[in-house]
């Protein structure tokens, strides 16, 4: 009871703690306005900070949602296990027949590249990480991962899954980091069309969904179905990580549809250009 | 102390529930359309929060909310900050007047405020860090809004009617 009395006196003079407060706040905010549009230093190290301690935080109180989630698409997944079952087994019979050509034309594609004297692995595996927070996307579409300067993740590595690229770092903590998605309308990546030398700039859409083509070198025309990869002209995103396709053009632009599905990322790894 | 422990929890169930929003919007979601019910939510709730006075809702947690919401959502400081505090400030000076108009029409400046804030975010986001607003999720935004806005405030002045 001694407690409640105690609390309420301080629910009284909560009043009076606003007034004294709010201009108090109403500095900072303006400070932390300044000192974002201004130093980027200081604020990159504030956001990482506070990245660092919102995580964990996030992370816990968000478990028993996730488990939950994974519970739904795993009862989701058994409902149609028979059906996948079958999918599976066609595509099975379909890669073994791929799997014999694969091997001869990696010892061919091997031999040729031994004659030119070309190296072209140029990726370098910093870390796999797992993916925390993915929020809704009304502002930024970013997604946060649970490794930082810890495991020497840098600011403007690329992110990439098994499908192709998925963003790049903007924003890293003591112990998280933050991707920029490639469909963020801030976005913006150099590609080009899959063995030819046409050079492109695509960016972000309102739906979230397709990347829309910013820009093409010389105006030449897109076709449907061409698949564009990285170009690592920016010097950011390494040479030829694939990014999605030509899916639809139309009278507003060239939409590409992406390869990775960037709703549904658990795991990703985070690479970076390989110095020769 | 029976009493005692559930008059504490009910003390302070406007910032258990003002939390668990906060997380659940950082948290992944594989629906885009759950994130955006939960951020109306969130605004939802601070407006009507500061417009009845509930538990007295202080600025220094508007700040923290702010805060977080910009560092998750936008990964700069200013717009949440800034708009969320504004609206705290102008609706304690105007709270004396809109508590005596009738219920119904304080219902519809909540809505207006709450769409309000929601706008000024994006366009404050747009001039200060160049964030594009994007129509789509705004037009998606703003339909949830509509479709949340009642039962939200039902379901609040249940659990917050002063006895």
């Amino acid at each position: 009871m001694e407690v409640i009395k105690n609390k309420n006196k301080l629910f009284s003079k909560s009043k009076n703690l606003n007034t004294f407060i709010s201009p108090v706040i109403f500095l900072i905010v303006f400070l932390l306005v300044f000192i974002n549009k201004t130093d980027l230093n200081m604020i990159s190290k504030i956001r990482g900070l506070s990245l660092d301690i919102i995580t964990p935080i996030s992370s816990i109180v968000a478990f028993p949602i996730n488990k939950t989630s994974e519970f739904i698409n795993y009862a989701y997944h058994i409902k149609n296990l028979s059906l996948e079952n079958d999918r599976l087994k066609i595509e099975n019979k379909r890669l073994l027949r791929w799997k014999t050509l694969s091997t001869r034309l990696i010892d061919e594609n091997e031999a040729y590249k031994q004659l030119l004297n070309v190296q072209d692995k140029n990726l370098q595996l910093q870390q796999t990480v797992r993916i925390l927070t993915q929020p809704s996307g009304s502002f930024i579409n970013s997604i946060q991962l649970n490794a930082g300067k810890n495991k020497d993740i840098k600011i403007n590595s690329s992110v990439i899954n098994e499908r192709g690229l998925v963003g790049r770092i903007i924003e890293v903590g003591n112990f998280s980091s933050k991707v920029l998605l490639i469909n963020d309308m801030n976005s913006n990546i150099p590609v080009k069309v899959f063995n030819t030398d046409i050079n492109a700039i695509i960016t972000g859409n309102s739906d979230q969904k397709f990347l829309k083509l910013k820009f093409i070198k010389e105006n030449k025309n897109l076709k449907l179905g061409q698949v564009l990869v990285t170009n690592g002209n920016a010097g950011i995103f390494p040479r030829n990580i694939l990014v999605g396709k030509v899916y639809k053009i139309d009278k507003n632009g060239t939409y590409i549809l992406p390869f990775v599905n960037l709703r549904k990322l658990n795991f990703v790894q985070v690479v970076s250009k390989k110095n020769n | 102390m029976k009493y005692s422990i559930s008059n504490l929890f009910r003390n302070y169930l406007h910032l258990i529930i003002l939390f668990f929003l906060l997380v659940l919007i950082a948290s992944p979601s594989y629906f885009i359309y759950l994130n955006i019910i939960l951020l109306v939510t969130l605004h939802n709730i601070i407006v009507f929060f500061a417009v009845y006075r509930i538990r007295n809702l202080n600025y220094l947690i508007i700040f923290v909310i702010a805060f977080v919401l910009d560092l998750v959502l936008i990964n700069n400081f200013g717009p949440h900050l800034i708009i969320l505090l504004l609206s705290l400030l102008v609706i304690n000076y105007t709270r004396n007047f809109l508590i005596n108009m009738y219920p119904v029409i304080i219902i519809l400046v909540n809505f207006f405020i709450v769409s309000l804030i929601i706008l000024l975010e994006k366009i404050t986001a747009l001039y200060l860090y160049n964030i594009p607003i994007n129509v789509d999720i705004t037009v998606k935004t703003y339909i949830i809004l509509f479709v949340v806005y009642y039962p939200t405030n039902i379901l609040l002045n249940i659990l917050f009617r002063k006895k």
